[in-house]
């Protein structure tokens, strides 16, 4: 069709006509290409004006209309109107701003008339390649998502309700009601926070339209206005809703305090606990930190802090039970645990760490293993044979049997126990206490064989003969392995300390030389060598090549071998023994340096040449490594060895190659600790078990999340010394065998369990399940995540207030006595620490005499450019506020200063409460203070905090001494906000908050259209403003849900599926995730309902497949063309 | 060159700097006549090639303007402007081409008055710069010196 | 734990060495084909095939200096959805970077590939390319002799292809396997890294003798890459001092005839559909009558001063230097020389090296909101 352009040029009285020659600019645009007609008149926005354009459009049958005026932003709606009245699409008009641009801005009069005629040829060139556009509509789910459920969150989610929609309120915190409901009385009316907000938070809890989410936030979003899909993960409670009576009765067992962010840290609560008692819902919470480092570090993950909490409570039966979850042989490994877990333990940030083996060994000398429970057992048919009784064996024994399993264990040895018994020598580890034990496990129906050598009397096929259905192998590494270094064999002077140890264990008697040498640097060395003392060596003397720090032995052990006078040689390396026909042998070292690191990170010992000397000894003992007895193997299992000689096996279950036998402890893992060994025992036992039940042995493990967040180390965590249980006297020790530590008396237990930290927060110690009637408590909850469909959202997430630990010169956190406002609320609230009080803390830190003076300060944080520009809006009422209930509550003999920058009392009813507070004797000097201090110079400051500053009214400096401080610290945005705005696709200002569509017109609309703002999320508001805006949201979100659908704008991107090559460039630049990649035509496509028509895409386009229609290149490059043709024409 | 009056073509933003150019219109703020606004929704809409284009047609100067960074309508069109003005102003100066002659400056809806000094102070700039040679046809090569006269 | 395994080399035929290694390679179970220069009865050409039976890798000849197509266009092809199948593809290392490059724009997949990339001693230019292939396949054994065994410095001797000359990186980086030449003498191994696990996994199931690094290797290749870095220093030198007007720029791309040649035959050039032949530049003819009227002359095809500064902007920061845009050019204006001078400041400017990370954005399809700030203001 041809095209027929039809070009007006509006006088606008004289304001464009007084400067540009109007008709000149009609006369040049008539002869522009495709316009069939142009006019000039004196207003185009008039009724004539535009009865001109519709008329012209009806009988002049144009197709293209260029009104050359104002500013688009001023009319060009009226004229697409004008367009539309006529039957033409308002898309095929374009507007020239010939006054903004022209008459206005420009002086001399020709110049002018040459830029209108410019811009009126750019307009007409552009318009040539206009297409109609048509609206569109898109449908809305009538559900609504509120996110926060504070003031702001519950009036619109109750007015939303009301309207009949239902309504998702999600909350993070345990209870709803937010900062208002930790208020005590309310500006300037003075009612108080609870009584007009508990009733609200009933009406959210009881609304038959209202879903209420706590402990819940929402991680994604996607979709767009009318149809938005809402991920929520809700939080564990670990206490479920609707069971819970809210009795308390767990509270009052609980073990672990922490601090109560209800009352802003100012008393503690429990880990299970109720935010406040109006709490809603009423369901109490329990508070689970990540995973305490101990019981991560702890091989078999022990529940060290649960059973440091029971002993706390002096339930040591309790404690006992929640250790042999997971160590069967508590006593033993109480005593001879290498506790990695106290290496991590956090108190040594503090002073030492937490002595948590004693403690073990504590619980478990606490219950006579008699009668120790033994747990209910259902029986099960399936035989499991163990091979070997060390830790790793009886583990397995243990668990299999606790689930039913007739398990046989076979030991080589008469007696039961492994490298525990053979292994570890008397004075660690009494016989008496494995004894016991061992028996413990008996009693609960482990059969046994000893005497019966597994490769020799025994082989795998006898068992499967037998009809055991699985194996386990904990044959340990019971052969020492040989220095290499002539001369070491064959006299009987020399021998190897696993043989060593293993007689003296048994009983044998062994008889050493006078003067002893060890050589290796192991616990097992170390062991050789104080076993030799107790023998009678003297000297006793261990060699090792390299420093005492890259000694492998415990520190303890090496400190108490040093007490008994060892001998020790460091950078000394054994090259041979030498025997002399007559008299003692003679070790041959040389002496070492250290040299460059090697793979195990610790330098390699060099030796130098030359410094060969002459040990002289009679009894040279190696402990240099173990290896496993290849006798005590049956030979099928050969190729299951690795080079190395360990048995290799699956990390996770232990399983073997042949699939019934699995293997753990050091035939796995080499020489290694009990406890490691008694952790690969469970995972074999576990994979045995799903064998036996016929599953794949191996489960995809979901590896805990351990973001190691931790209870926080405060301030007030002062130091306690660590106990130490008694020990022998070294002169005594080296006389026998005799134990050489003892255990700790009860009141050294809990002194030491006190000490423990909580990093875990609740300590799952089950104290509160075993109290609880309505059997509401469920420790293994697990995070859950729904989704919701809604068609819009309202935003309410409030604010957090500003910390002022950081700004020095207030002092607070260093003076007891400066409080932060919040703070102040809590203090002043009938709920609160002092039951509504106000009092002052005392040099212990409790709550204990009223002040006689107090000072608030204005704008902390607030109206500061190194803090906060803006001004927190409250400040000054709540400061007037408290001004006033200090009056009230303690009378005329306090004083009270408030100190203020300027008064903004703009709300209603608060100038007058101003001139209330003026009459109540508060001394309101104006001025900001500049610090608070403690350092009297006046008897009068004597232990008082002294406000310093300027009365800058006066212009006189002044020292003020009071007894309490209150901080009226800033409102800012939350401190995730950002994170909150990507989820949900809305922006922040500069000051943090969120940022509204318009601050005018569109306060309560976010960029995204269907996502509003309500309350302090925004910026600070004080209670009316912030639920009037809350219920301004609602109405925007209700209006949308009545209508049922939404137009969306037209001038959006398009992208052109034969061009576009699917590099989905476009996609990562988009603002509004509104571009979805088909991955079967492998082309990008755009969610018209999500664009923006920003035009990102378009720009990030090379092919120009992705354009913004109404912005299209072709459209631009002749609007271009049209100028620069026109330039031409006319010149500048 | 005095009489030289440089033609500036200007991409500006419907949210932030075009709102700007109406402000100092409403203000009767006078600013040189050089300028040309071409009125885009976001700068970061602005293709490379209008840019180019522009150059090739005769511009001696092109601005890009939009909203201050924080400040933009479609969240953060204005930083992706940001990225292809830095890489022409990498390619085009290695043709002899004055990095001055591509601006791109932040006008605030609410800053009428800078937009009227600014663009003062650029017409300014450019005339001291003189005439762009980046102008492609209806130059007259002189075959004599290869050059245009 | 060695990862370098070697290839024997008998009476010095590398050809017939590689092509061994690649039977191997396609033997290897898991593997369906190996994509892989070879030769074509036609004329003796040599072009990339993907080969599938074992006999035909008899005339494969990846020692070849010539470099008809960069095959990181067909690789692309290949894979832009699943293949049905692993193959190994042999690409020299300006492919292997135009590769990633495409990948990174959704071109192509890495999923079905075992990338092979081989030391590049660079590929002859057209002229001297055909030459070579008429005299069949000896003649490469030449040019190795020449340019890696005798180790002839002046390239001029060998008439390499400009921007090779130009080329800084003629090591297989990103490739899983790796074809380790530089430096070895006629009758040394080949030596064959695996660089990635995925090469790993293969080239363990190919039995290959492990070996250890050559001694002579990183000489031989810091040497040519500064003689290589030196040439395209002074290249680009050149380059600018001939562009540095608008009039130079002009000058330096007159015989352009907007055949689009260079972006057909460049391999990040990925639009499906060049802008200039969409309907955007596609005008009425009384349009074109409007601008010839207006300016006096209207230089027809109209844009080509516009078309290259546009892909300019698209691609320079993209652009890995092979040079098959000059060779494609059938005016031979010599359009590599220019966007590799260029891509040197654009890639620069955004501390970008095309080709270099699978993960590391293409500059204009991110952003920071601090950064480039100097740009802002007047």
């Amino acid at each position: 069709m041809k095209i027929r352009i039809g070009v007006y040029i509006c006088h606008c009285g004289i304001n464009i006509a007084g400067k540009v020659c109007v008709e000149e600019v009609n006369a040049f645009a008539s002869h522009l290409p495709h316009v069939a007609l142009a006019r000039d008149y004196k207003f185009m926005c008039s009724d004539p004006g535009q009865e001109m354009i519709e008329k012209d459009i009806r009988e002049a049958h144009l197709n293209r209309v260029v009104v050359a005026s104002c500013s688009p932003r001023l009319h060009e709606k009226t004229f697409q109107g004008t367009c539309q009245r006529a039957g033409l699409n308002p898309y095929l008009f374009q507007m020239a701003s010939i006054r903004e641009q022209v008459s206005w801005v420009t002086t001399d009069a020709d110049d002018a008339t040459r830029k209108a005629k410019t811009l009126v040829a750019a307009a007409v060139g552009r318009i040539v390649q206009h297409h109609e556009l048509s609206t569109r509509q898109v449908s809305v789910h009538p559900d609504v998502l509120v996110v926060g459920g504070g003031i702001a969150g519950m009036q619109a989610a109750l007015d939303i309700a009301d309207g009949g929609h239902r309504v998702y309120l999600v909350e993070k915190r345990p209870t709803i009601g937010g900062h208002m409901l930790q208020f005590d009385k309310t500006f300037p009316t003075l009612d108080c926070a609870a009584c007009i907000g508990t009733p609200k938070m009933v009406q959210v809890a009881q609304h038959p339209h209202l879903e209420l989410l706590t402990c819940s936030k929402v991680v994604a979003v996607s979709g767009y206005i009318g149809h938005y899909n809402v991920t929520i993960e809700k939080m564990p409670r670990y206490v479920q809703e609707g069971v819970c009576t809210g009795c308390g009765e767990c509270v009052k067992v609980c073990p672990v305090s922490m601090k109560s962010e209800w009352d802003e840290g100012l008393t503690s609560r429990k880990a299970i606990y109720q935010a406040f008692p109006q709490a809603v819902p009423i369901t109490y919470c329990i508070d689970k930190k990540d995973r305490a480092p101990c019981i991560q570090a702890c091989p078999a993950h022990v529940n060290i802090q649960g059973y440091v909490q029971l002993i706390k409570q002096q339930k040591y039966r309790e404690a006992l039970r929640l250790i042999m979850e997971r160590i069967p042989l508590p006593g033993v490994i109480g005593r001879i645990c290498p506790h990695p877990c106290e290496d991590r333990c956090r108190r040594r940030d503090i002073d030492a760490a937490v002595a948590i083996r004693d403690l073990k060994r504590f619980a478990a000398d606490q219950v006579d293993v008699e009668n120790r429970e033994i747990p209910p057992i259902e029986e099960k048919e399936a035989k499991v044979a163990v091979i070997g009784s060390g830790p790793a064996g009886l583990t397995v024994a243990y668990d299999l049997r606790r689930t039913g399993y007739q398990v046989t264990v076979f030991e080589a040895l008469p007696q039961l126990g492994g490298m525990l018994r053979y292994g570890i020598p008397d004075y660690r580890l009494p016989p008496r206490v494995l004894d016991a034990e061992i028996g413990h496990l008996l009693r609960m129906g482990v059969e046994t064989r000893t005497h019966t050598s597994f490769g020799k009397d025994l082989m795998l096929k006898d068992l499967q003969d037998e009809g055991y259905a699985a194996v386990f192998m904990g044959i340990g590494a019971h052969q020492g392995i040989a220095a290499g270094i002539p001369g070491e064999s064959g006299a009987p002077e020399v021998m190897d300390a696993v043989d060593f140890l293993r007689k003296v264990n048994a009983g044998e008697s062994v008889s050493v030389g006078k003067k002893v040498a060890v050589i290796g640097g192991g616990n097992v060395a170390m062991d050789a060598v104080r076993v030799a003392r107790r023998l009678g060596a003297d000297p006793a003397i261990l060699v090792y090549r390299r420093t005492k720090m890259e000694m492998p032995a415990l520190a303890e052990e090496v400190d108490s071998a040093r007490q008994e006078g060892i001998d020790f040689r460091f950078l000394t390396v054994p090259v041979r023994i030498i025997h002399p026909h007559q008299g003692g042998l003679g070790l041959e070292c040389l002496h070492t340096e250290p040299g460059l690191p090697d793979d195990s990170g610790r330098r390699r010992p060099v030796p130098i040449a030359g410094s060969e000397f002459i040990l002289p000894c009679d009894t040279v003992i190696l402990a240099i490594g173990q290896q496993i007895d290849p006798a005590a193997l049956d030979p099928q299992l050969l190729p299951v060895l690795s080079m190395e000689g360990w048995i290799q096996v699956h990390s996770q279950t232990m399983q073997t190659v042949i699939p019934h036998v699995f293997a753990g402890g050091d035939a796995v893992t080499g020489p290694a600790s009990a406890v490691a060994a008694i952790a690969q025992g469970h995972r074999a036992a576990e994979a045995i078990q799903r064998y036996l039940e016929g599953l794949s042995p191996a489960v995809d493990e979901i590896p805990e999340t351990q973001a190691n967040a931790w209870r926080s180390l405060t301030q007030d965590m002062h130091s306690l010394p660590r106990e130490t249980a008694p020990q022998l006297d070294p002169r005594h020790r080296v006389t026998g065998f005799e134990e050489e530590s003892g255990t700790f008396d009860p009141l050294q237990a809990v002194r030491e369990s006190e000490r423990c930290l909580n990093c875990g927060g609740c300590s799952e110690c089950m104290a509160c399940v075993t109290v609880c009637e309505a059997n509401a408590i469920r420790h293994a909850m697990k995070p859950e995540k729904i989704t919701v469909d809604v068609g819009s959202i309202i935003v309410a997430t409030g604010y957090d207030l500003l910390d002022p630990s950081p700004m020095k010169p207030f002092g607070y956190g260093r003076y007891p006595n400066v409080f932060t406002s919040l703070e102040f609320e809590r203090l002043n609230n009938a709920t609160g620490p002092t039951g509504g009080r106000i009092l002052m803390r005392d040099e212990n830190g409790l709550f204990s005499s009223p002040p006689e003076a107090v000072a608030i300060l204005h704008c902390i944080g607030s109206r500061d450019i190194h803090y906060h520009e803006y001004c927190s809006r409250v400040c000054c009422m709540y400061a007037l506020k408290y001004g006033h209930l200090i009056r009230e509550k303690l009378g005329h003999q306090t004083t009270i200063y408030d100190f203020y920058i300027d008064m903004r009392c703009f709300g209603k009813g608060y100038e007058e409460f101003f001139r209330r507070c003026q009459e109540e004797d508060i001394c309101f000097i104006r001025g900001k203070p500049a610090e608070i201090t403690d350092t009297a110079i006046t008897s009068a400051e004597k232990g008082k905090l002294v406000v310093i500053g300027e009365d800058t009214l006066l212009g006189k400096p002044f020292r003020l001494p009071v007894d309490m401080v209150i901080l009226c610290t800033a409102m800012e945005a939350r401190k995730d906000a950002a994170e909150v705005g990507r989820i949900l696709g809305i922006a922040q200002g500069r000051d943090g908050f969120f940022l509204e569509a318009h601050p005018k017109l569109g306060p309560l609309n976010t960029a995204t259209d269907g996502i509003f703002l309500a309350g302090a999320c925004q910026s600070p508001k004080d209670i009316p403003d912030t639920v009037a805006q809350a219920s301004g949201a609602a109405v925007k979100a209700l209006s949308l849900a009545t209508r049922g659908q939404v137009e969306i704008p037209s001038a959006i991107s398009r992208i052109d599926p034969d061009i576009c090559a699917g590099c989905q460039t476009c996609i990562g630049l988009c603002a509004y995730s509104a571009i979805w990649f088909n991955e079967r035509k492998h082309i990008s496509v755009v969610n018209e309902a999500m664009c923006k028509g920003c035009g990102s895409c378009a720009a990030g386009c090379p092919s120009g497949a992705a354009q913004v229609s109404h912005f299209r290149k072709k459209q631009l490059f002749a609007e271009m063309d049209g100028l620069t043709a026109a330039l031409h024409a006319v010149g500048m | 060159m005095t009489d030289f009056e440089p033609t500036i073509l200007a991409f500006v933003c419907n949210w932030c700097t075009y709102t700007a150019a109406d402000l100092a219109g409403t203000s009767r703020l006078g600013y040189p006549k050089n300028i040309r606004l071409i009125r885009v929704m976001c700068t970061g809409m602005i293709d490379s090639q209008y840019i180019i284009k522009g150059f090739l047609e005769g511009a001696d100067a092109i601005l890009v303007s939009g909203c201050h960074p924080g400040d933009c309508h479609y969240i953060n069109g204005n930083y992706k402007a940001r990225r292809r003005i830095k890489l022409l102003k990498e390619m085009l100066p290695r043709f002899g081409f004055a990095s001055e002659r591509l601006r791109l400056t932040w006008i605030g809806a609410s800053d009428g008055i800078a937009f009227a000094r600014i663009m003062k102070r650029l017409v300014d700039q450019i005339k001291t710069l003189g005439p762009s040679t980046m102008k492609t046809d209806g130059i007259r090569i002189d075959l004599a010196k290869g050059k245009p006269s | 734990m060695t990862d370098l395994f070697e290839i024997t080399v008998t009476n010095q035929n590398l050809r017939v060495a590689l092509n061994g290694f690649l039977k191997k390679v396609l033997q290897a179970d898991g593997i369906g084909g190996v994509l892989a220069p070879m030769r074509l009865t036609a004329k003796q050409r040599v072009m990339p095939a993907l080969i599938t039976d074992v006999h035909c890798l008899d005339d494969a000849d990846l020692p070849a200096p010539v470099f008809p197509i960069n095959s990181a266009r067909l690789v692309s092809r290949l894979t832009r959805k699943p293949l049905g199948a692993k193959i190994a593809v042999v690409m020299r290392p300006c492919e292997i970077r135009a590769f990633v490059e495409l990948v990174k724009l959704k071109q192509g997949r890495m999923d079905d590939l075992v990338i092979i990339g081989m030391d590049c001693l660079g590929a002859l230019n057209r002229e001297a390319q055909a030459a070579i292939l008429e005299n069949g396949a000896g003649e490469a054994e030449r040019f190795y002799r020449q340019s890696l065994w005798e180790g002839i410095a002046d390239e001029k001797e060998i008439p390499l292809a400009e921007a090779c000359r130009m080329c800084i990186a003629p090591a297989p980086e990103g490739a899983d396997m790796a074809l380790h030449l530089f430096g070895m003498a006629p009758d040394d191994p080949i030596r064959v890294q695996a660089a990635t696990t995925n090469g790993r996994e293969l080239i363990n199931r190919l039995r290959l003798p492990i070996t250890t690094v050559s001694p002579k290797r990183q000489a031989a290749l810091k040497a040519l890459v500064d003689r290589r870095r030196a040439t395209a220093e002074r290249v680009s030198a050149e380059v600018e001092s001939a562009t540095r007007t608008p009039d130079g720029l002009r000058a330096y791309l007159a015989d352009c005839v907007n055949c689009y040649n260079c972006r057909v035959a460049c391999p990040v050039c990925y639009c499906r559909e060049c802008i200039f032949v969409t309907d955007v530049f596609d005008h009425e003819p009384m349009q074109y009558m409007e601008w010839a009227t207006r300016k006096g002359t209207l230089q027809l095809p109209t844009d080509t001063l516009f078309y290259h500064l546009t892909r300019m902007a698209h691609i320079s920061t993209a652009c890995v230097g092979c040079g098959q845009c000059s060779r494609a050019c059938p005016n031979q204006v010599p359009v590599a020389e220019l966007f590799i001078s260029i891509g040197r400041r654009t890639q620069a400017a955004f501390d970008y090296a095309p080709g270099r990370l699978l993960d590391e954005a293409p500059p204009l399809s991110i952003f920071r909101e601090n950064e480039f700030e100097e740009v802002v203001g007047i």
